[in-house]
């Protein structure tokens, strides 16, 4: 039998760290995660590793998704038509102007400031994503992001002017995107989140506060869900563990995952297979890259994740989280 | 009289002495194994069952009171379905309580909830920045379900519908800068065409205390300082914000614990005593309602206000503590009671009571949340960012100095029964102490008195500012003896006559302390109530007495009447909760 334990990717991390959760397999959000896992354990328990990282039961990717932008649309015109594009630096400056909604062409005083939506990044991985994209853009360069990049000053102030933009805070992508969207553009103008989510999202239709745009950054970074097992598994465990990772990992239950917005890791499915019913994907969504045209940036090493986010919690550990977002 | 505590702290005490049915332990009835629990209509976490058992669960939930009524539904319909998470069935017995007093009492370690569900979410971050420098560790976790909202409600500011036509509404956005400059005007509803209202006269509840206090006294300071987020320091400090702050408090008729007293309040008395009132969409909607505010349709209708510089949402975060008493078979049982609310048939009652449901895909934001009922469903344009703990307490701090002082005089029976005990405590030393309480929580701003009664009256302090003698007034206290008769409704009307004379621009009120029958006076209470209603324009900001009932012997039914008369509110005392009725009465000024 299988019992599942659904919780936030750091939340989770914590509690493997602290011995409060003792799981046979982990899935977190990304790679950075387990990374990260490995990392901690390594310093409370040198030589002893904590995952199997070897052979046929190493880590393997579920499911992908990147990391993407959902505005209203009617803003999202606004800020196109105002700032000549919706890249990051034209959202900078978007967040940044003063007189808010006043100032922009079309917008409303009554709006307020220009909102940015994103999660806590020592809470959520989209969070953390969405900082290194932030680095990336002060960076210029398709290169990998080093320590050095996150603690520069103008990594700093670029990070501030997004941050200071966020209403509040979420603690996890699935509620806050949730959030986002019923509150309407009251709450956030922006928000950054994971494919998926924005998917089902506009798979639904309309909501009452009117119609949602998506658009994905350029470069962009991928949350690959990989599936690890533990070593503190038993022989027992450790198989069980295996036979599940392949069933998830076969034809139909991997189809299966393209209702819920998902990219399968499986070569065999395509992503418009329209065979299969409710196929988010083949719903001809606006804006959304089948074939992403996005460059995938490299993923950050666990010690610029780590930079990261002390850099952000020097500012921003005690504004408050929406946890109920 | 009536129960003379707000219902809030009947519960509590109720549930303190298991006296209420629903909180004194799980049903006797045979249960009913097997009823399928709730569906949540989003995706959670779920705790994993610890050793199976058929205990019966008991849970003790403290509640924000904005959602008594739809809680007080939900609860009994839940209790009665006998559910079973991984143990025996499980009863919810829960408490309405102000969102800052729960908090406060959580951290003073007076009360355990299994559940806490305040107002919102604002007050998780102050509660776990203090519980983290007490233990080191958060009181709610920062997980994805940890603290999931049950029902949302913007905070507005609620107005007389001709009143705000006259300031430009539905036309004209209308905010916080329109109250200030309403406020500062000498000419009140005059400077409007109105010079039928009077004054303007304005209410919100305290920020210590209540959740839409706090965000009131938050969103002027956004106002003030022209911003929607990253208020500083020096935002708060500086003398044009203070400024405006003093300006838009100077009208406040009172202050107050609870903003459901706003309402009733409001909708019951009209435009006289309170011209508008920070509260909840939902209480706008519910004041449609003439079988709740049975007076209401004596009066025009109440509209929303969604300030144009942006408000907050009250988001209502469903938590579980994690603390030590909440053990697993509580928590697997709470999380059950988590999302039996959030399922579709509670959702919908939620709408039926003016909230907007936290899951719209399963209860659409629709009637009563509409035009016909005062709300627009598109508003808020926008929402502010809620600032850190660090920043809250300096505001908190800085409203202080600006909030509208008060002139009290403080009235206490030293008639001879109050030598007797209660409870085995004395009453006069308890009431002494109360006393002595309620002026540790003024400020040296405020102006304080002291009369005591038996067969005459006797001043024993002047009102002048407390600053100038605390000292003193705490030693006169200390000084009481009780002896003699009751010379009640006479000594209450000779120290209201002289408080009105007094000039000044402060709240006026005076608050007496009495635990038995008048049998000293000319007047009777009748004639004291007469004398106190005020009907004119400006009935919100005549003098208010607030009256405590000492013990069962006092004259309940008459203090009531005088309180209610005056637009004060009355309470049962005895000296065991006499220092929280004096906290109470305290939360007005």
């Amino acid at each position: 039998m299988i019992e599942l334990d659904a919780r936030g990717s750091v939340d989770a991390l914590q509690k493997i760290v602290s011995g409060d959760v003792r799981p046979a397999a982990w899935s977190p959000a990304s790679t950075l995660e387990l990374n990260q896992l490995v990392t901690s354990w390594d310093v409370t328990h040198p030589g002893a590793p904590i995952l199997i990282t070897q052979g046929s039961l190493a880590p393997r990717s579920l499911v992908s998704s990147p990391l993407v932008l959902l505005a209203w649309q009617e803003r999202a015109t606004l800020l196109r038509r105002q700032f000549g594009g919706l890249d990051w630096q034209s959202l900078h400056a978007a967040l940044t102007a003063k007189g808010g909604w006043g100032s922009i062409a079309g917008g409303d005083t009554a709006w307020g400031q220009v909102k940015f939506g994103q999660t806590r990044p020592d809470s959520s991985n989209s969070g953390v994503l969405t900082l290194a994209l932030l680095a990336g853009a002060v960076v210029g360069t398709n290169r990998p992001l080093s320590v050095a990049d996150a603690h520069s000053l103008a990594f700093e102030q670029f990070m501030r002017d997004f941050e200071d933009a966020v209403t509040q805070f979420g603690s996890s992508s699935g509620t806050f995107t949730e959030c986002a969207v019923s509150r309407g553009p009251a709450s956030f103008d922006v928000v950054a989140t994971y494919e998926h989510l924005a998917l089902v999202k506009l798979a639904a239709g309309a909501p009452p506060a009117g119609p949602l745009e998506l658009y994905y950054p350029n470069p962009t970074l991928l949350c690959d869900h990989p599936f690890a097992i533990l070593r503190s598994a038993s022989a027992e465990q450790t198989a069980a563990a295996q036979l599940f990772r392949d069933f998830l990992l076969s034809t139909d239950q991997q189809r299966l995952t393209l209702t819920y917005g998902f990219r399968p890791s499986s070569p065999s499915v395509h992503l418009t297979d329209t065979g299969m019913a409710g196929n988010l994907f083949a719903k001809s969504i606006p804006g959304v890259q089948a074939a992403l045209q996005s460059a995938i940036a490299p993923p950050p090493g666990d010690d610029v994740v780590d930079a990261l986010i002390a850099e952000w919690q020097h500012f921003y550990k005690d504004r408050p989280t929406n946890s109920s977002c | 009289m009536q129960a003379a505590l707000r219902p809030a702290w009947l519960m509590l005490l109720a549930a303190l002495l298991a006296s209420v049915a629903a909180c004194g332990g799980a049903s006797s009835t045979p249960q009913v194994y097997g009823t399928p629990p709730p569906t949540p209509p989003i995706v959670r976490a779920h705790t994993p069952c610890g050793p199976h058992t058929s205990n019966p669960i008991s849970l003790t939930m403290y509640y924000g009171s904005e959602k008594q009524a739809w809680m007080e539904d939900v609860v009994r319909a839940f209790n009665s379905a006998h559910y079973v998470a991984c143990d025996g069935p499980i009863s919810v017995c829960a408490i309405p309580i102000g969102s800052g007093d729960s908090m406060e009492e959580i951290l003073a370690g007076q009360i355990q909830p299994d559940i806490w569900s305040p107002a919102g979410s604002v007050w998780i971050t102050l509660l776990n920045d203090a519980w983290q420098q007490k233990h080191g560790k958060d009181f709610v976790g920062s997980g994805a379900s940890d603290a999931l909202s049950l029902v949302t409600s913007p905070v507005v500011i609620a107005m007389w519908q001709p009143l705000a036509q006259a300031l430009g509404w539905p036309k004209k956005a209308l905010g916080w800068s329109d109250i200030a400059a309403l406020a500062s005007n000498p000419q009140g509803w005059a400077a409007y065409g109105h010079p039928e209202y009077g004054a303007f006269k304005f209410g919100h509840t305290h920020p210590d205390t209540s959740n839409s206090g706090l965000d009131s006294v938050l969103a002027e300071y956004y106002a003030a300082a022209g911003k929607t987020r990253d208020l500083t320091t020096d935002d708060i400090s500086n003398s044009k914000t203070r400024a405006y702050l003093a300006g838009i408090e100077s009208s406040v008729i009172h202050y107050g614990e609870s903003t459901g007293f706003f309402a009733t309040e409001m909708f019951n008395r009209g435009p006289s005593f309170l011209s508008a009132a920070v509260m909840y969409e939902s209480l706008v909607v519910q004041s449609y309602d003439t079988a709740q505010y049975p007076k209401a349709k004596n009066f025009p209708p109440v509209v929303a206000i969604y300030p144009k510089e942006g408000t907050f949402l009250s988001d209502h975060p469903y938590t579980i503590p994690q603390a030590p008493w909440v053990s697993t078979a509580k928590r697997t049982s709470a999380e059950l009671f988590n999302d039996y609310l959030l399922a579709q048939p509670q959702q919908a009652k939620a709408l039926r009571y003016g909230f907007r449901p936290a899951v719209t895909k399963v209860a659409p934001l629709s009637a009563p949340v509409d035009a016909a009922h005062g709300v627009d469903p598109a508003q808020p344009s926008s929402l502010l960012q809620i600032p850190g703990a660090q920043l809250i307490r300096q505001i908190k701090s800085s409203w202080d100095e600006q909030r509208r002082k008060v002139s009290v005089m403080l009235v206490l029976d030293e008639s001879g029964s109050m030598n007797d005990s209660l409870n085995g405590k004395s009453k006069i030393d308890a009431a002494k102490e109360g006393l002595k309480s309620f002026v540790s929580l003024l400020g040296d701003a405020d102006q304080v008195g002291l009369t005591v009664f038996s067969d005459s009256a006797q001043v024993l302090d002047g009102i002048a500012p407390l600053g100038d003698q605390r000292a003193q007034l705490n030693h006169a206290i200390d000084g009481i003896r009780a002896g003699g008769s009751t010379r009640l409704y006479d000594t209450i009307a000779e120290q209201v006559d002289a408080l009105k004379s007094a000039s000044g621009s402060s709240i006026k009120a005076v608050v007496v302390l009495t635990d038995g029958l008048d049998n000293g006076s000319h007047r009777s209470s009748t004639d004291l109530a007469n004398q106190l209603n005020d009907n004119g324009a400006d009935a919100g900001n005549a003098l208010k007495v607030f009256t405590i009932a000492y013990g069962s012997d006092a004259d309940k039914t008459g203090l009531q009447r005088i309180a209610q008369a005056s637009g004060g509110d009355e309470y049962d005392g005895n000296p065991d909760n006499i220092k929280r009725v004096f906290l109470a009465i305290s939360r007005f000024f």
